[in-house]
């Protein structure tokens, strides 16, 4: 059985020739005994000396996640890839091939990058082998985890990627589509290798309407699809009393690639996720994406404290101020691009600069 | 040359690059064959009991236990730590290799499963300290041959060390150019 409650169990449909990448170690439920090893107190992280914000302190009242000595929160740049090659703007020196997705990861790797998210922006049936060659030669060259997201569709197209070296998938369209497909891949890989990304903005005219996650996640619906839902899932059929804090604007969801709305609401979804075995969510708020305005703290660390898994930022980062003030609200994670590709900021200063800050990230030996 | 024991939990792509960079010799291990071996690398990321049935099912927990005593040198990875143990409450029923005393047990961490970076505190000199990346739900909160120590909501052993048997409970095929050292040093000390 699984940390985030029932899965489903007919995930036949896509077996490989061999068994491998059963569930990742420690998806399985055990009992919890009370004794420790030796005296935690003496094991204060940086974390204590993390700042308090208004929105930590709301999120505090609801959340029921401790945090005494937690993880590094991660820096992750996030590459664009299509057709095998590195989209957006690189404007690195001494790179030999500034297009070379594995080479820009390698060169993050050394500056301090503790993952890689890669999204293939075109995925498709026909430039598969090329993704795949890009994951192969990634995990090779690679020593910290990466990220393959774009374009997977069913639980072989996950077994590719993760027999090809990916250390985790990112779902995102095909997971509103299908969501019985991310307790398939939890289920079956671990949710530790399962992200899933979520696409939000906020819905106008609905400031009036609370708009925290949900304690409880909805019923699972038993439709295969994410068609004909009528949970509370969906905008506007849910009255969460466990937000009186402040009002906020709700947050629909959107798909394809940010384009396309839906009728679920962003916080319910995320919980429904974890509850569905997602390991991570990868939260982009569209609304601040390219605009180098910083990632929407509220939101974002509303579900970074109030989610069993982790939450990574993503959608606006520009400066190192605007990953402190993520992690200040409580993501986990922050996820950024063009701050790093433009070569106007190095992963170590950034990196430096948090530490000094009270972040606990990870710093180079 | 270095032995990969292929545990059927997992691909074995990180490690075998991890030792490449590492300019270390290996071979994948299948059936009980440990003819010019100077190490044998248990990774995983599997479950605990398929682990054991899988060892088991190729005659491979004699060999580990004889390898062992013999004083050759074992290095287990994540799930290749926790076999070591008695057992894990992952799968009650299952029976660890029994190297270490004691079992895996189900951590109180925040977030769950772990998946990150956090601090190796070694209790023995002569490792550098150092982020660890770990990905676990499940791990021994103490043991008489623990050589380290780290803390996510509560401590729990990060690395043991028993004769020539040595385990992690991180990754450190994945901790970076710090996880490249620590791996070379576990597998050659």
């Amino acid at each position: 059985m699984s940390d985030h409650g029932p899965r489903i169990t007919d995930h036949n449909s896509a077996s490989p020739t061999r068994s491998p990448l059963p569930r990742g170690e420690g998806q399985g439920e055990g009992e919890n005994s009370p004794v420790r090893l030796g005296d935690d107190s003496s094991r204060l992280g940086a974390n204590d000396t993390r700042h308090s914000t208004e929105a930590e302190t709301t999120a505090s009242l609801q959340s029921p996640v401790p945090d005494p000595q937690s993880l590094k929160r991660r820096v992750i740049p996030c590459l664009d890839v299509k057709d095998g090659r590195v989209v957006k703007g690189v404007h690195f020196v001494g790179l030999r091939d500034m297009g070379d997705p594995v080479e820009l990861a390698a060169r993050y790797e050394r500056e301090g990058a503790d993952e890689i998210v890669f999204l293939d922006i075109a995925a498709s049936a026909e430039n598969r082998a090329t993704a795949l060659d890009m994951v192969r030669r990634t995990a090779s060259a690679l020593s910290i985890p990466f990220t393959l997201g774009g374009g997977l569709r069913t639980l072989d197209d996950v077994y590719a990627f993760l027999d090809a070296g990916a250390d985790k998938v990112a779902l995102n369209t095909r997971a509103v589509q299908e969501p019985d497909l991310v307790d398939a891949c939890a289920e079956r890989f671990g949710s530790q290798c399962v992200v899933v990304a979520v696409d939000v903005k906020p819905i106008e005219g609905s400031a009036s309407v609370g708009s925290a996650p949900r304690r409880q996640p909805p019923t699972r619906s038993p439709l295969p699809s994410g068609e004909g839902h009528t949970d509370s899932r969906r905008l506007g059929t849910e009255a969460d009393p466990s937000t009186p804090h402040s009002p906020r604007p709700r947050y629909g969801v959107f798909t394809h690639g940010g384009q396309r709305p839906t009728d679920l609401d962003g916080a319910a979804w995320a919980a429904e996720l974890a509850d569905r075995g997602a390991g991570e969510i990868l939260l982009t708020c569209i609304h601040r994406d390219g605009t180098g305005d910083g990632f929407d703290t509220a939101f974002t660390g509303a579900l970074a404290r109030t989610l069993p898994c982790q939450v990574i930022a993503s959608g606006g980062a520009a400066t190192p101020q605007h990953l402190l003030d993520a992690f200040e609200a409580g993501a986990d994670a922050v996820l950024a691009a063009t701050m790093f590709h433009s070569g106007a900021y190095e992963i170590a200063s950034v990196k430096r600069f948090l530490a000094d800050r009270g972040i606990p990230v990870r710093l180079s030996q | 040359m270095i032995g990969i024991l292929d545990t059927e939990a997992g691909n074995l792509t990180s490690v075998r690059a991890a030792l490449d960079r590492l300019g270390l010799a290996h071979r994948t291990l299948w059936d009980v064959e440990t003819d010019g071996l100077d190490a044998i690398l248990v990774p995983g990321q599997g479950r605990f009991g398929a682990v054991m049935a899988s060892l088991d099912a190729r005659g491979w927990r004699e060999a580990l236990l004889a390898w062992h005593a013999e004083g050759r040198r074992l290095v287990g990875i994540c799930v290749g730590q926790q076999i070591l143990f008695e057992g894990s409450d992952e799968d009650p029923e299952a029976v660890g290799l029994g190297l270490l005393a004691g079992r895996t047990e189900r951590l109180d961490f925040p977030k769950r499963p772990m998946v990150g970076w956090a601090p190796v505190e070694w209790q023995r000199d002569g490792l550098p300290p150092g982020d660890a990346y770990f990905v676990n739900s499940f791990a021994a909160r103490h043991s008489d041959a623990a050589l380290a120590t780290t803390t996510y909501g509560e401590r729990f052993v990060s690395a043991v060390g028993s004769g020539s048997t040595v385990a992690v409970q991180f990754h450190p095929e994945k901790s970076g150019a710090w996880g490249q050292e620590v791996l070379a040093q576990l597998l050659q000390s």
